[in-house]
């Protein structure tokens, strides 16, 4: 993700505020595919993850003017419509009442974790061990699993807390520390890419 | 809530972990445009982003695009008016002030400018052009054809927060062979040259900058044709200024 990418995501954006359709296609062109893998993840089943990123689409036409540069990039910002449509749709099918546990090392001794899981957790665990190869891998599993928690499974503070059964502060200060460390990472990164 | 508590919040804010009263708090000391608490935003944005990118990746069954766009399609049937449809050349070109770097980026953008021809934009008329980017913080100056090019014209979009800007041009003549457009920044009457670009077949071209210096929050412009390549100055014929920019 370059500046310049994120100044044609930016323009495209723009055009679709102006009612452009093909500037919507050249979006999806350019995102779909993530957009689509991101909601997959977070509600783990192939005809919701459909469903769910339409919606995002119709979601980011719907509401291409209320974009503001100064606030992030193109792509942050549908990420964020992304992420919340699948946590509500996970919400609405009640899946926090499955357990749907997360791949949580210290989760597997958990009070609350169901080890009877569906074959489409089991999954969902796979596709999750992945993950953590990936953005997460520079953190420890502590602070992996409040950010896992929050970003994909869309907990509260005490939704964490009680999930992990950690007190609130710890929970806090986790998600301060774990977003700063992948901040400096990226910004390592593309000191060194450059 | 004070600077300091909100600050403390934000991780959790972007991530969407707050109770509704803190979210709504942390919003309320955003509305305040508090600078540190922007910037830092933007940051956790793009760790947000890049934790989207981590996830292991699927390809959309094939039918999704086209579900996409009927949905797109059957939502903007209701009352918009057809606009003139044209074909802008997105012609990427990010450039700082040297021309061999403007070049370089000019390239690598290329996909980009394929794909955008086949975009047909709707943006002919200037009230459009406006309309465009008119996102908060933008400041916008128009570009005038100049002497027998004056039904040229364009249109200029300057971010300047960002230090960026987009510049449409349209009509402008085919340039010949062997001769480019090139774009200049006028600072205290000199020009700095920003690159240099062709026209697409209806005379149009877009062209985006980056690396604006701080004080050009709204800096002349000039457009002459040089031989390919550009030149250190401008020497050939003037095509579009910026209203009051005298010939260098
Ligand atoms: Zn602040």
């Amino acid at each position: 993700m370059t500046d310049s990418d994120a100044a044609a995501d930016a323009v495209l954006l723009a055009l679709i505020r102006d009612r452009d359709e093909a500037a919507l296609g050249m979006l999806y062109d350019r995102h779909g595919r993530l957009l689509y893998s991101l909601i997959r993840r977070i509600v783990g089943d192939v005809t919701d993850a459909e469903e769910v990123t339409q919606d995002a689409f119709v979601r980011i036409w719907d509401q291409a003017a209320t974009f503001d540069r100064s606030r992030g990039t193109a792509l942050g910002w549908m990420v964020a419509i992304a992420r919340r449509l699948a946590i509500d749709k996970t919400r609405s099918r009640g899946y926090s009442a499955r357990s749907k546990e997360v791949e949580l090392k210290n989760g597997h001794d958990n009070p609350g974790h169901n080890p009877s899981a569906h074959q489409e957790d089991a999954l969902i665990d796979k596709e999750q061990r992945q993950t953590v190869g990936h953005a997460l891998s520079v953190l420890d599993q502590p602070h992996r699993d409040v950010i896992d928690l929050a970003y994909f499974e869309g907990l509260s503070h005490s939704g964490i807390a009680e999930r992990l059964q950690i007190p609130l502060g710890t929970v806090k200060t986790r998600i301060r520390n774990a977003m700063s460390a992948l901040r400096d990472h990226m910004t390592g990164h593309r000191e060194s890419d450059s | 809530m004070t600077h300091d508590d909100a600050y403390q919040l934000l991780e959790s804010y972007v991530l969407g972990a707050l109770t509704p009263e803190e979210h709504r708090d942390v919003e309320v000391h955003l509305a305040t445009n508090c600078p540190e608490c922007a910037q830092r935003l933007k940051e956790l944005d793009e760790v947000c982003a890049n934790l989207a990118q981590g996830v292991p990746k699927h390809d959309p069954p094939a039918h999704m695009k086209s579900n996409v766009m009927s949905s797109i399609q059957a939502r903007s049937k209701s009352g918009t008016t057809a606009r003139p449809a044209t074909r802008i050349n997105l012609s990427w070109l990010v450039t700082g002030a040297a021309v061999a770097a403007a070049v370089i980026m000019f390239f690598q953008y290329q996909n980009v400018a394929r794909e955008a021809d086949d975009l047909r934009s709707e943006l002919i008329e200037t009230q459009d052009v406006t309309n465009l980017l008119s996102m908060p913080g933008m400041s916008f100056a128009d570009l005038e054809g100049v002497g027998p090019n004056e039904q040229a014209f364009g249109k200029v979009v300057v971010d300047p927060m960002r230090g960026e800007a987009v510049v449409f041009m349209y009509a402008l003549p085919e340039n010949p062979e062997g001769m480019e457009y090139q774009l200049w920044v006028m600072r205290n009457g000199q020009p700095t040259s920003v690159g240099t670009f062709t026209v697409n077949e209806d005379g149009s071209a877009m062209l985006m900058l980056d690396e604006l210096d701080e004080e050009d929050e709204m800096p002349e412009f000039l457009v002459t044709i040089e031989p390919e390549g550009g030149q250190p100055t401008p020497t050939g014929m003037m095509y579009l200024t910026t209203p009051g920019v005298d010939a260098p």
